[in-house]
């Protein structure tokens, strides 16, 4: 049992002691002493408020489910249709739900209802804002400043005037200078507020926003907004906790999901429900414009990974040998026997392809350099922080910005790789190598691009891993007489096990979502030459956008996420079963 | 804590008027100041004045009203370059001005040449965003048309009895097609914005310094082929260094000159079926295979532009288009000369054209063929064309004569002569999907060119691998 009797919970010298105990250790709250403590008995008028508040709300879903469900010329689509219908049945009962548990006082009725509050008080908050245009002057704010600027500045001044003032006059709150510059401090920020105003000409938002106002609609979602506000603040209230006999351990699960709701929501809205939504479009037929939405179960998978492979009487034999709707993929010679394989989407085969040569290649290259670089610059050497800086340069570098000068140096007339081959003499003027444009290195191309670009952001990460390696297994190493590759072979490659473990999967995670560096190289003809830079991501972007199929590109979506998915899964076992099995963890 | 409560609420006081402080009528009264300037020279500026107009755009109302309630049209093209976003900027306040009270315009220009312009405009149809009114390129008209996104214009057209007699008939060919009955109809999708011809691009300091001929007087002469022209592409390569006599880019254009020229083509008469393997097609693959294997040419797939450009490439082969960056970066004496005649008779140029078409979703389909027409007019047409990037898509003398007088190129007839060559027009494929078929062609061109594959298996397979492009 704590005794709180002599801790002031407000700082003052006002507050009574009491002699009231809270068992830490009970389900229960305790109550708080009388004087500070509004009755169980007037919060059960509010909650039959409550209570007629949900009911309201249960029959309001109901008109909503009803219109929803109607049927005529204005139908909606089914799409919709069915989103609203679920939407009004799930507010229906957790809405009659929360009404008959106020009622009947049960202890998960305080809760339910404020979930329901909550996220009413966001949706008609959000939807006052839209009625208001809010969000449009959001997008004004910009120009709005831009215009008025300079009085913005002024203002901005004056206030800064005036804290300073403020500040001194804590120390010396009679100093009659202070109080001068004080006041002209204000009478400055007034007048830099007026030429604000002017300046800005708020007037034509300002009247339309009370046009808006007014309306029916506005009105509505505000005083809805306003309601579930207030029944939150009502049903979060100490009083409301003791009327339902609230457990601690509920309290506090409340508490921390309030914390979190505004991650939660934002996680909920942008990332989780676009992430099922693709799920749900990847069973269909579904054009980006809209133009047709069958339902084709798996097919848009099936599509995707199909093969069939046909022996051919000749070699180089064509379509003919494979089932229709197959394209070759790739001739097989095995044991003197020709044969063909195809697939119903060539494009997305060759583009695995591409990607796993890809990953076996850049990810080495953009972890090893890393390592052994890190390496270097942690060593005490005059000069290591300038190349620390200069190594993570490229990490911060934009994506286009690098490939459009990778691309500018890769040009086989005038680009500087070929230029410098020259000099050297690996190259003849006019005959050099066309890098972006020949299928035989094209994707290697790519590579070299990709591990610049990650290595040092790789070398940082490593960095920060020595620094948690101990000194003393190098002065112990040092006294033992090991050299410099013993030393990095024997201590710093296993202390560096987890920092590896994490750039491994992040860098394979990077290169299998490999898009924006092909996009640009590889233009005018994405993917090219002849399909020997195509990698999944880039697929499925022309399957959207180019070819108009949102369900086909969602389809190959959730197969490169179950690639990747499955690929650091692996990579985790890999990790345990060496920890497990002795390694350095 | 009060400090901190009062600079808080003066900064939100302050960001509330802000945003409350620029609302659309405002904003275009301001993108109308600063484009009025849009004739002047430097860069800064025309950026600026680009800067202003798209977030005039981003600012304008999607339901179709401006500020005050009036119908407000948005619109779109795809410049190529700042300058030219200014011009459509400028020609969009012009034709605002006009219009009086009838409805007020919002110009947004769209991404530029290397950009997805198409990609973020389907999207934005998807969406229910996309402007009133939009261009799109020649070989998108099916496309659009087929899933239902553009508008068609017949009726509005015929109660206005507007003429589109004065527009180039391979442009309305297609603008008036009628799907279902599979030829020119009651039909109008769109009016043309402009068009375009390929022409070479000719470094005439390095070809002077090869000896070689002028490929001007040679096409003054009517002695200007295939032959002559690898002729002129040998003696510049000769001389040695990085030079090259010719460079082209890999996109379908480029390499359907030559199919063009040897009398080949693409598609068949009506475009229903792959001509690929057609005798004369290949003999125009051949062609630029041979131009290819003797080290005549820049690289396969490799950009052509920078190396004429950087001085090394005596001949480039590009559209009008290229004609402000050539006048930019070309620090030498350069002009254009028509493309050399094929064993087919004629150049076998490209008519390259896009068009502006109407918003199938738009509210005020009335304004929007109004701005189509205004957009579209000999006047619009005369004034983008003084830019030098465009030929204007009338045929009248004016919007012409307005494009021969923009020099450099001194040449500029040699864009106008292959209009008058019987050019192939840049279309949709309506009986299939063009972009497939771009697709599986520009592999199979590639792999040829490259030596990764042989003509005579280009021939013999290239139209059954096609063929998914004319499925469903």
């Amino acid at each position: 049992m704590l005794d709180l009797s002599n801790i002031s919970l407000t700082g003052g010298g006002n507050v009574k002691p009491s002699t009231t105990l809270i068992d830490v250790t009970s389900d229960v709250m305790a109550p708080l002493p009388r004087a500070v403590q509004p009755t169980a008995e007037s919060f059960a008028k509010l909650a039959r408020i409550l209570s007629i508040w949900h009911a309201i709300g249960a029959v309001t879903c109901v008109i909503g489910l009803l219109l929803a469900s109607r049927g005529g010329d204005d139908q909606l689509p089914w799409m919709p249709r069915f989103a609203l219908q679920g939407f009004f049945v799930l507010a229906t009962l957790a809405n009659v739900a929360s009404a008959y548990g106020i009622v009947t006082t049960k202890q998960w009725a305080r809760s339910a209802s404020l979930v329901v509050n909550y996220l009413l008080a966001v949706v008609a908050g959000v939807a006052t804002l839209h009625q208001i245009n809010a969000f449009r002057a959001l997008g004004n704010l910009g120009d709005g400043l831009y215009k008025a600027f300079v009085p913005f500045l002024f203002v901005l001044l004056g206030l800064i005037v005036v804290l300073v003032a403020l500040q001194l006059l804590a120390d010396r709150p009679t100093a009659p200078t202070l109080l001068r510059v004080k006041r002209a401090g204000w009478i400055f920020t007034a007048a830099a507020g007026v030429w604000f105003v002017v300046k800005a000409d708020p007037t034509g938002m300002l009247s339309k926003l009370g046009d808006s106002v007014m309306k029916p609609l506005t009105l509505g979602c505000l005083a809805i907004t306003l309601g579930a506000a207030f029944a939150c603040r009502a049903m979060w209230s100490r009083s409301a906790a003791r009327y339902f006999g609230t457990s601690r351990a509920a309290e506090e699960a409340l508490s921390g999901l309030a914390f979190l709701s505004p991650n939660l929501l934002g996680f909920s809205v942008f990332f989780a429900f676009p992430l099922l939504f693709s799920l749900w479009v990847s069973l269909f037929d579904w054009k980006t414009t809209n133009t047709g939405k069958d339902f084709i179960g798996l097919d848009n998978y099936a599509r995707a990974l199909s093969l069939d492979i046909s022996g051919a009487s000749t070699a180089g034999a064509g379509t003919e040998v494979l089932k229709p709707g197959y394209q070759v993929l790739m001739h097989l010679d095995w044991f003197g026997n020709n044969w063909v394989l195809g697939a119903r989407d060539v494009e997305f085969w060759l583009s695995l392809r591409n990607i796993t040569v890809f990953l076996v290649l850049a990810v080495p290259l953009s972890v090893i350099p890393a390592l052994v670089l890190s390496s270097i610059l942690a060593s005490r050497l005059p000069g290591m922080k300038v190349f620390r800086t200069i190594y993570f340069i490229p990490s911060v570098a934009g994506v286009i910005g690098v490939a459009i000068i990778w691309g500018q140096m890769f040009d086989a007339t005038i680009g500087w790789i070929n230029y410098l081959l020259d000099l050297v003499g690996l190259s003849e003027p006019g005959q050099g190598h066309g890098w972006l444009s020949q299928r035989s290195t094209a994707l290697y191309a790519m590579v070299v691009v990709f591990a610049w670009m990650n290595f040092g952001f790789n070398t940082v990460l490593y960095l920060a891993g020595h620094q948690g390696i101990p000194k003393e297994l190098y002065e112990a190493a040092e006294i033992d007489g090991a050299n410099v590759w013993q030393v990095f072979k024997r201590i710093t490659v296993p202390q560096l096990r987890n920092t590896t473990f994490y750039v491994l999967v992040t860098t394979s995670i990077l290169a299998l979502q490999l898009f924006d560096v092909v996009w640009i190289l590889s233009r005018p003809e994405p993917g090219g030459p002849n399909n020997a830079t195509t990698t999944p991501v880039l697929a499925l972007y022309e399957e959207a956008f180019t070819n108009n199929s949102q369900g086909y590109a969602s389809a190959l979506a959730w197969i490169l996420f179950l690639i990747i998915f499955g690929f650091t899964f692996f990579q985790f076992r890999q990790q345990r079963d060496e920890a497990t099995s002795g390694g350095v963890s | 804590m009060h400090k901190r409560r009062l600079t808080a609420a003066v900064v939100a006081i302050t960001f509330v008027i802000a945003a409350c402080g620029d609302d659309d009528d405002t904003t275009a009264d301001t993108t109308a100041d600063t484009t009025a300037d849009t004739t002047a020279d430097t860069a800064a500026e025309t950026e600026e004045t680009a800067e202003e107009t798209a977030t005039t755009a981003g600012s304008a109302a999607t339901d179709g009203e401006s500020a005050d309630g009036a119908v407000e049209v948005r619109w779109r093209t795809r410049p190529d370059n700042d300058a030219e976003a200014a011009v459509y900027a400028g020609i969009s306040d012009s034709i605002d001005e006009a219009n009086g009270d009838a409805f007020s315009l919002a110009y947004e220009p769209g991404n530029n040449e290397g950009s997805p312009y198409q990609d973020q405009l389907v999207t934005e149809i998807a969406n229910g965003t996309a402007p009133d009114v939009f261009w799109i390129p020649g070989t998108d008209i099916a496309r659009f048309q087929s899933e239902g996104l553009i508008l068609d214009l017949a009726p509005l057209a015929a109660e206005d009895e507007f003429d589109t007699s004065e527009f180039y008939p391979e442009t309305m060919y297609h603008l008036t097609y009628d799907p279902e009955a599979g030829a020119p109809g009651d039909k109008l999708w769109g009016l043309p914005r402009d068009v375009s011809t390929f022409a070479l691009y000719i470094n005439n300091d390095l070809i002077a310094e090869a000896g070689a001929d002028d490929p001007r007087a040679l096409a003054e002469a009517d002695e200007w082929n295939w032959e002559t022209f690898a002729e002129v592409a040998t003696q510049v390569t000769e001389l040695g260094g990085a030079n090259k006599g010719f460079a082209m880019n890999s996109w379908w254009a480029n390499y359907g000159y030559f199919l063009n020229a040897a009398g080949g083509g693409f598609f068949n008469e009506d475009r229903t079926e792959c001509a690929l393997d057609t005798p004369e097609s290949i003999a125009g693959l051949t062609q630029m295979q041979s131009l290819y294997e003797g080290g005549l040419t820049v690289a396969w797939g490799e950009d052509g532009e920078a190396p004429w450009k950087a001085g090394t490439v005596g001949m480039f082969i590009n559209g009008r288009w290229a004609t402000p960056g050539a006048r930019a970066d070309a620090g030498f004496n350069w002009d254009v000369v028509e493309l050399p005649t094929g064993p087919g008779g004629t150049q076998g140029n490209f008519l390259f054209w896009g068009a502006y078409v109407v918003n199938a979703q738009t509210e005020h389909p009335e304004e929007a063929f109004e701005l189509v027409k205004e957009l579209t007019s000999s006047e619009t047409q005369a004034s983008i064309s003084e830019l030098g990037a465009n030929i204007p898509s009338r045929q009248s003398d004016a919007a012409i004569d307005a494009f021969l007088g923009f020099a450099p190129p001194e040449n500029n007839q040699a864009f106008i002569s292959a209009l008058q060559d019987s050019p192939t027009a840049e279309g949709p494929l309506w009986a299939g999907d063009w972009p497939k078929y771009d697709e599986v062609m520009g592999a199979a061109i590639t792999a040829v060119v490259n030596g990764e594959r042989t003509i005579e298996d280009f021939e013999a397979n290239i139209c059954s691998e096609t063929a998914v492009a004319f499925e469903g």
